[in-house]
């Protein structure tokens, strides 16, 4: 008699021993699914990239009041980056250093592109050129041509940044802008 | 029927009854568990449907302003450049109005900088810095890019193609915020 009842409380804990391991495992499994929806990677928006990648390839061809030997003989900002990194000193056919109009166009045409503050989409934005020796191995850097920057870094939501490249005889130069975005 | 046997049969029923009892709370309870994740998925989904009709959105009106300034009619023979002595002939033609299906088409030189806003016309063309294509809906929405502005020049004699920068911005319906 006891063993019968012994058996019987023996088959009900097994019963609700069943059940709660079903429970316990279909939470894991919604749980599993749940994760695996808010840790998917999210796709980037291949817009913003182009926005970055568009300004720097416009920028590259846009013509400076610089000029070679005589005037309409400009000089495009691409070939002013590569006129700085060669020489510093080097000065436009209308006496001015190249390295100066470099630094007045970009800084004129980035404050015009991307404006930053309080209020704007935008909080930072940082434009370098920097000569390498390998352009695709970032450890070759070897010296800064360009640094400007706006708006205050602190307040960084999103990073984007894209690169223009500009060959050398040897090594190369990388035009790289990065952007962040307010949260 | 024996006292010892009627006794036995109502502890029996009491606990058939306790284990229907715990049966149903259990269902009940993965019938609940069941509705809260079913809302709580649908509301993800939909909050994710939203920000990708968001991003489609976007990602579409970017392309747009790409395949405008890659289009022949405007090109200035590199990739995305705008001719803009096409662009003033071309702004006064009224069969492309309806072409790109968008509510606005407007192009803006950046860099040499004007404080003014000065339209285009055959007129005022060079010394001016905005183009309207398609004067925008007063509900739309811009979405913007970069392009390269082209223009030939004249100076001491000589023709050269001066580049400048500008911004393309392509106006559609806000169906962001629906």
């Amino acid at each position: 008699m006891n063993k019968m009842k012994n058996n019987f409380k023996s088959d009900k804990s097994q019963y609700e021993m069943f059940g709660f391991m079903i429970i316990v495992i279909m939470v894991v499994i919604v749980s599993v699914i749940f994760l695996g929806i808010y840790l998917k990677p999210k796709v980037p928006i291949a817009g913003e990239d182009a926005l970055i990648g568009n300004f720097l390839s416009a920028a590259t061809v846009y013509t400076t009041e610089c000029f070679k030997d005589s005037e309409p003989n400009y000089r495009t900002l691409h070939e002013l980056v590569k006129d700085c990194y060669l020489d510093s000193q080097k000065e436009c056919g209308n006496g001015e250093k190249s390295c100066v109009v470099l630094n007045r166009t970009y800084s004129e045409m980035l404050k015009r592109a991307f404006v930053t503050g309080q209020g704007a989409s935008i909080s930072y934005y940082l434009l370098r050129a920097d000569y390498y020796l390998n352009t695709s191995d970032s450890s070759t850097r070897q010296n800064n041509i360009l640094t400007i920057s706006s708006g205050n870094n602190s307040f960084c939501a999103a990073k984007k940044a894209e690169t223009a490249p500009i060959s050398l005889d040897s090594g190369g130069i990388l035009v790289r802008l990065e952007i962040c975005k307010n949260s | 029927m024996k006292p010892e046997l009627s006794s036995k049969c109502i502890r029996n029923s009491k606990k058939s009854q306790t284990n229907i009892k715990e049966m149903i709370f259990v269902l009940i309870f993965i019938f609940f568990f069941f509705i809260i994740v079913f809302l709580f998925y649908i509301t993800t989904t939909m909050s994710g449907i939203k920000t990708s009709v968001y991003e489609s959105q976007k990602d579409r009106a970017l392309m747009l302003v790409m395949r405008i300034a890659d289009s022949p009619e405007l090109s200035c023979g590199a990739g995305n450049s705008i001719d803009m002595d096409k662009l003033v002939i071309f702004k006064e033609h009224t069969i492309y109005k309806n072409f790109w299906k968008i509510d606005g088409l407007v192009i803006k030189k950046l860099l040499p900088y004007s404080n003014e806003t000065i339209e285009c016309t055959i007129g005022n063309y060079p010394n001016c810095n905005t183009f309207t294509v398609i004067k925008p809906i007063n509900d739309s929405v811009a979405d913007a890019n970069f392009v390269s502005l082209c223009r030939t020049d004249t100076k001491n004699g000589y023709n050269y193609k001066r580049w400048e920068l500008g911004r393309i911005m392509i106006y559609t319906s806000d169906t962001r915020n629906e």
